[in-house]
């Protein structure tokens, strides 16, 4: 039950759609994207929301679109995580999309809705990083492309009324050999315990010529990739234990203590998962 | 008895089709033009005074009818000691406690309405943890001293303090016992609160007729104390309250005391008597409404070098939060069983209620002995591991026996206590136990094993009563009633059963009056502590005795010899000597008639009652007393593999044995100890209230308050001991309750093993073992 | 080219419901699950948190398992939604009663639609699907054992 009402407009174009929330801005609507709206539901039901119109993006073609077109894969950004998990054509991302929430639900989360999703975690993202995807924006007049980690900083910037349509990736990187897990306070999902919960710790690893991409999710209030950590769990020389106490600390907030973990634990599990990940994919190529 | 038709047999619930179709009605899938709907303000501080409220702007929405405050009724409820207000007056002392309720004609604006009311509060110290408490942080009730207790001489509350009953228990010499104990272990434990967590959130319905008479519709174990509390408190009449009760979507104890009928029978006379309709969120469920004690004990245990108990010294405090509801029996029920199922001669047993700024607490499954037996049984584990003697034989020395005395001076007899030992060797089998405790197996991952041993009596009033009411159909089916409310255990098929099988009848020919209606169901004290198959039953029985008379009676005129020679079965009243000569219940239920139009007899009603006896209020200095008429004990274990790297790991299977006396529906009782070793691992595991500092929920969401799901559940062997218990239906003992007692125990007892490291708590999570293997290490 | 729908207010909605249309007055921030209990009496979808959570509002979308309370009423507007009131003595209702695959049964309904898209769309299911679409759902009273009994008998006939 949600306390209030709002406007719900369906369009059936990107164009349209942006227009629209434009427009609503302007007539003081407060105007929200809405995907799959489970956040949005959730949300508004305990009064932390109030959008006075939503516009529902699953009508827009551009967003439904899960497919290889040349060398990229395109996901449109309304298709769900299921529908991500049961095509499975980048499996890094189903793998990271497939520990969201639980499963029914994952039949209504939007990819667009994971990312730029308000809660800390959006473990849909790690998957896009590592793969050094690009996402493409629709805004006011114009569609542009941009690599998603020039404007994913903490969280995806986009200027008001930017609708997020499609996410692609390099078709090549859709195989490379990963390595990814989830802790969440109960347990690790890999391990036949508890699969459903925020992440303590989520992670992605990626191996991309010799070079390990790695994001984690959980860790910080924020779901991130650091460069400085991937150069040094990369380095062929180092020894395992001085590669963890250095990865440590370049990470770029402090680790987060809350109710599914202290920062400590948060460590000792962050520590333990670069170990498994470094040895997991050394000598390993392409999986293609 | 011979027990052939009905009892012992996996007879599929009765609402069974109801349920599997969504037939079956839950009291919220209620709806009627002109239900009003109500929300609940409720308080964003642990511990407050209200400087104000401002309802203003709530009752300028539009549909808005009343915003209802603890102005309209200032006094205190609770069920053994009045300390409640419904709706807060003037303070607050727990975050979520109700403040007001908005009153409107649908539930959208009654909620929009709930956000305009403007409370100011004061903040006050808040008492975070039994320990505050203790130390009288601060009080949170002044007033205690003037507190009416509904019974004299139950509890026993120390005023000035924040303790809100103090039981003890006194039996033997412990100068001797500790003369006698060689090896003495010293164990303290802490759990906290949790969440009763039934998937129906708490919710009621309220309407005052014209002439006077409320109906309050409920989802409640107890509707003849929601009726008994409504005509106290409300000053009327039991003849002007109906209460009425569906199927219940779970209770596990959550739904024995009144509170929401109060608060919407409020609602109600707010608004002329219309009726209105209040249903939690699942967070206000968690959070307004009572929940799971919290327990910190400590335990001094001695025995001989061959492991004879000889003495015990324990203390217990009970954290029931803001107010007392049945936390005060819960204290003083834990204190009556505090040895466990152990014969220990020297007990010296304390028991305290105490008050703190958390949500308070009501009956939860087992009723304090979850919390009480980890205590036990976590020192039970370390004196093993002092002796260097085998925990399941340690168990197995001392486990309580006929002959033996209870810790409140009960003579038992195995009757009444049923047969532990054989509890204890079935479990060693089943879980393998000589395989050996710790085994290490590949890949830093070692497999354990924990037990626990259990018991559990009931603690009724001395004179609870249950009745039962038969009434037959034309064509000779028979309708049974009775105030048991059904809240999953399957107890109407239960109630059935043992009818079926008294009058050796197709229970298909038996319907079972699914829904309570105290106007007219007769009445039973209220559907908990594993009681009602016990009290009910009997009453059942009772009143197919009476039915069997009559039928007789009626069918001796017919077949024209003595009722003495006749027999019932199968429908039919028929011959003892020759079953040819017979006739059948259609013929002579309403009334016999004779082929020339005259007719005779009458319908046929049965009645029957039962009422608790020979129970006794426990000695205020010494605790001797019997608050139940019976126990069941039982054994369980669990199973588990531990990484011992980053400490995951995996519950691999769970086993119970108990005495259930005569196991009724085999199935069902499989079903019913499964749910509850569920319950009870999500206890040990995962499940916990969390405060941040300031006293507020941190976890009121089944987002961030876990329960196990689906497959994360372990193996689960279950299996019966049948001693019967001489005076309940065909033996039965009550077991509704006892699967989750020893689960946490057992849980850590196992978890302890694997990472050789006393794990005295819950929720036992890898953090936490992570943490306590930090702590032994450093 | 198809244009923007639009719901600004309270109105008339046309759902399809266990293959039936259905029309209801709802505003377009009405739940499917309240507009399913409240209008049409189908009682069956349960609220046990209403976000997300426990699956106890589960029903159908186009034969995908779907939590009712995470939905608008106006996002079903043209595509099929079915309740458990939809399913009548199907092999896994049965399967439930004769597993006691529940006690209390408020949780029944979400479990058996979920079980029956889950034969549906993967009638192979193996034991890691099966684990990976139940865990959707909560139950308070069983310890799950006879509702993974009450699956599989249904799963392994295929
Ligand atoms: C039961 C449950 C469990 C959860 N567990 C997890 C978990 O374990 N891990 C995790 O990472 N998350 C978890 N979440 C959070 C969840 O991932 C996000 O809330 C969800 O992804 C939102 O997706 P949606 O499609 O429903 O978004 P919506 O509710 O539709 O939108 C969410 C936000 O994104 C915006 N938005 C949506 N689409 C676009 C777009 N195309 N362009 C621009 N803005 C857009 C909306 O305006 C809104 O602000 C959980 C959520 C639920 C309900
Ligand atoms: S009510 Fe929808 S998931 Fe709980
Ligand atoms: S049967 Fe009660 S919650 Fe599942």
């Amino acid at each position: 039950m949600i306390p209030f009402n709002f406007e719900y407009y369906k369009p059936a174009t990107a164009r349209e759609a942006v227009d629209l929330f434009h427009t609503l801005q302007t007539r003081d609507k407060n105007p929200m994207y809405y995907g799959g709206g489970t956040e949005i539901i959730s949300f508004s039901r305990l009064y932390q929301l109030y959008p006075k119109a939503v516009i529902d993006i699953k009508g827009i073609p551009e967003c439904n679109v899960l497919e290889f077109q040349n060398d990229r894969l395109v996901i449109g950004a309304a298709k769900t995580l299921t529908q991500l998990q049961e095509s499975n054509l980048f499996p890094l991302l189903s793998w990271c999309a497939g520990r969201v929430a639980d499963h029914t639900i994952r039949n209504k989360i939007t990819l667009g809705g994971n990312i730029c999703s308000r809660l800390p975690y959006r473990e849909a993202v790690l998957a896009l990083l590592v793969a050094d995807c690009e996402v493409v924006i629709q805004r006011k007049g114009e569609t542009r492309t941009e690599p998603l980690e020039s404007i994913f900083n903490q969280s995806l910037h986009l200027d008001t009324g930017d609708l997020l349509l499609q996410v692609t990736v390099n078709k090549s990187h859709t195989c490379l050999p990963f390595f990814s897990t989830k802790r969440t306070a109960n347990g690790d999902v890999n391990y036949p315990q508890d699969r459903i919960g925020y992440p303590v710790l989520s992670t992605a690893f990626m191996k991309n010529s010799g070079r390990i991409h790695a994001a984690f999710s959980g860790l910080c209030p924020f779901p991130f990739r650091s460069h400085e950590l991937e150069e040094v769990l990369s380095d062929q020389e180092m020894a395992t234990e001085l590669k963890l106490a250095k990865a440590v600390s370049y990470l770029p907030a402090p680790i987060l203590t809350d109710i599914d973990g202290t920062a400590a634990y948060r460590e000792f599990v962050l520590r333990n998962t670069l170990a498994r990940a470094v040895e997991q994919l050394e000598g390993v190529n392409c999986i293609c | 008895m011979e027990t052939t038709l009905a009892v012992g047999k996996s007879i599929p619930k009765k609402e069974s089709w109801d349920k599997v179709t969504g037939a079956a009605k839950y009291n919220t899938d209620f709806n009627e033009p002109g239900l009003l709907h109500a929300w609940l303000v409720t308080s964003l501080y642990s511990h407050a005074i209200i400087k104000s409220i401002d309802k203003t702007k709530a009752l300028e929405i539009p549909g808005v009818l009343s915003v209802v405050t603890g102005d309209s009724m200032p006094r205190l409820t609770g069920p053994v000691l009045e300390d409640r207000p419904p709706l807060a007056i003037g303070r607050v002392r727990y975050f979520g406690e109700p403040i007001a309720i908005v009153v409107a004609d649908s539930l959208t604006r009654a909620k929009e309405a709930a956000g305009l009311v403007y409370v100011e509060y004061q903040p006050l110290p808040t008492v975070n943890s039994v320990k505050e408490a203790l130390e009288e942080k601060s009080l949170l009730h002044e007033q205690l001293a003037t507190y009416r207790h509904q019974k004299a001489n139950e509890i026993f509350s120390l005023p000035g303090t924040n303790i809100a009953n103090h039981i003890k228990i006194r039996k033997g010499n412990m100068t001797r016992g500790w003369a006698e104990s060689e090896v003495v272990v010293d164990s303290v434990v802490k759990l906290p609160q949790s969440v009763h967590a039934a998937m129906e959130p708490r919710n009621a319905r309220a309407e005052i007729k014209p002439d006077g008479k409320v109906i309050i519709h409920t989802s409640t174990q107890g509707p003849y104390d929601v009726k008994k509390d409504l005509s106290y408190y409300f000053n009327l009449e039991e003849s002007k309250i109906v209460v009425l009760v569906p199927l219940v979507g779970g209770g596990f104890g959550g739904k024995t005391t009144s509170q929401l009928e109060i608060l919407t029978l409020l609602a109600s006379k707010a608004v002329h008597g219309r009726p209105v309709k209040l249903v939690e969120s699942r967070e206000q469920d968690f959070t307004s409404s009572p929940g799971h004690l919290g327990l910190e004990a400590r335990v001094k245990l001695g025995a001989t070098r061959e492991g004879l108990l000889k003495a015990i010294e324990i203390t217990c405090f009970v954290n029931t939060g803001a107010y007392t509801d049945s936390g005060t029996k819960m204290t003083r029920a834990m204190a009556a069983d505090c040895t466990g199922p152990y014969n220990i001669e020297h007990v010296h047993g304390d028991a305290y209620c105490v008050y703190t700024n958390h949500t308070y607490v009501t009956a939860f499954r087992s009723f304090g002995r979850l919390s009480h037996t980890f205590a036990i049984e976590r020192a039970m584990d370390k004196l093993a591991f002092a002796l260097g003697i085998d925990p399941l034989e340690l168990r197995l020395k001392n486990a309580i026996k006929p002959g033996h005395f209870t810790p409140t001076a009960v003579r038992l007899n195995s009757s009444n206590i049923g047969n532990l030992s054989a509890c204890l060797e079935r479990l060693k089998k089943l879980i393998n136990w000589n395989e050996g405790i710790r085994i290490v197996t590949a890949h830093n991952k070692v497999r354990a094993k924990g037990i626990s041993c259990l018991w559990k009596t009931s603690s009724s009033p001395p004179n609870a009563t249950a009745g039962a009411i038969i009434t037959f159909n034309r064509d000779g089916t028979l309708n049974l009633n009775v105030g048991a409310v059904e809240i999953g255990m399957g107890i109407k098929t239960a109630l059935a059963q043992i009818l079926s099988e008294k009058l050796q009848m197709d229970i298909n020919k038996i319907n079972v009056v699914m829904e309570v209606n105290t106007e007219t169901s007769p009445k039973h004290w209220k559907t908990v502590a594993s009681m009602t198959g016990f009290m009910v039953g009997n009453a059942v029985l009772d009143a197919a005795e009476d039915v069997i008379k009559q039928l007789c009676r009626t069918a001796a005129v017919v077949l024209r010899c003595p009722p003495e020679v006749l027999q019932v079965g199968g429908g039919r009243v028929f011959m003892k000597a020759d079953p040819d000569i017979f006739v059948e219940f259609k013929n002579i239920v309403c009334g016999y008639e004779y082929p020339d139009g005259s007719s005779i007899g009458g319908e046929i009603i049965g009645r029957g009652n039962f009422i608790m006896h020979h129970l006794l209020p426990m000695d205020p200095e010494t605790g001797r007393g019997r608050l139940g008429p019976a126990w069941a004990v039982g054994a369980q274990a669990v199973e588990v593999e531990l990484d011992m790297l980053d400490y995951n790991y995996k519950i691999l299977k769970a086993a119970t044995v108990i005495d259930a006396g005569k196991v009724l529906n085999p199935k069902n009782a499989r079903g019913v100890t499964m749910g509850g070793m569920c319950m009870g691992l999500g206890y040990g595991c995962r499940e916990a209230n969390l405060y941040d500092s300031g006293g507020v929920r941190i976890n009121p969401q089944f987002r961030t308050y876990h329960l196990i799901r689906f497959g994360e559940n372990p193996e689960y062997l279950v299996d019966f001991v049948e001693t019967p218990q001489v005076d309940a239906p065909y033996g039965m003992r009550g077991i509704g309750e006892h699967g989750i007692i020893g689960m946490p125990a057992a849980l850590a007892n196992a978890l302890s093993a694997a990472a050789q490291v006393n794990l005295d708590f819950t929720p036992l999570t890898p953090e936490a073992i992570w943490q306590a293997k930090k702590e032994v290490m450093s | 080219m198809l244009e923007t729908q639009k719901y600004v207010e309270t109105g008339l909605l046309e759902l399809v419901v266990n293959g039936e249309k259905r029309s209801v007055m709802v505003r377009p921030a009405d739940l499917l699950l309240d507009v399913l209990r409240d209008q049409l009496g189908l009682t069956g979808a349960k609220p046990g948190c209403k976000n997300g959570d426990c699956g106890a509002c589960t029903i159908l979308v186009d034969g995908w398992p779907i939590k009712s309370c995470l939905m608008l009423a106006v996002e079903a507007v043209g595509h099929e939604i079915t309740t458990v009131e939809g399913l009548n003595g199907t092999p896994l209702q049965q399967a439930f009663v004769s597993e006691f695959a529940f006690q209390c049964g408020y949780c029944t309904s979400g479990f058996i639609i979920n079980c029956q898209a889950l034969a549906n769309i993967h009638p192979q299911a193996d034991e890691a699907i099966i684990r990976e679409w139940l865990q959707s759902n909560l139950c308070r009273c069983t310890g799950y054992e006879e509702i993974g009994k009450a699956i599989l008998s249904v799963i392994s006939k295929n």
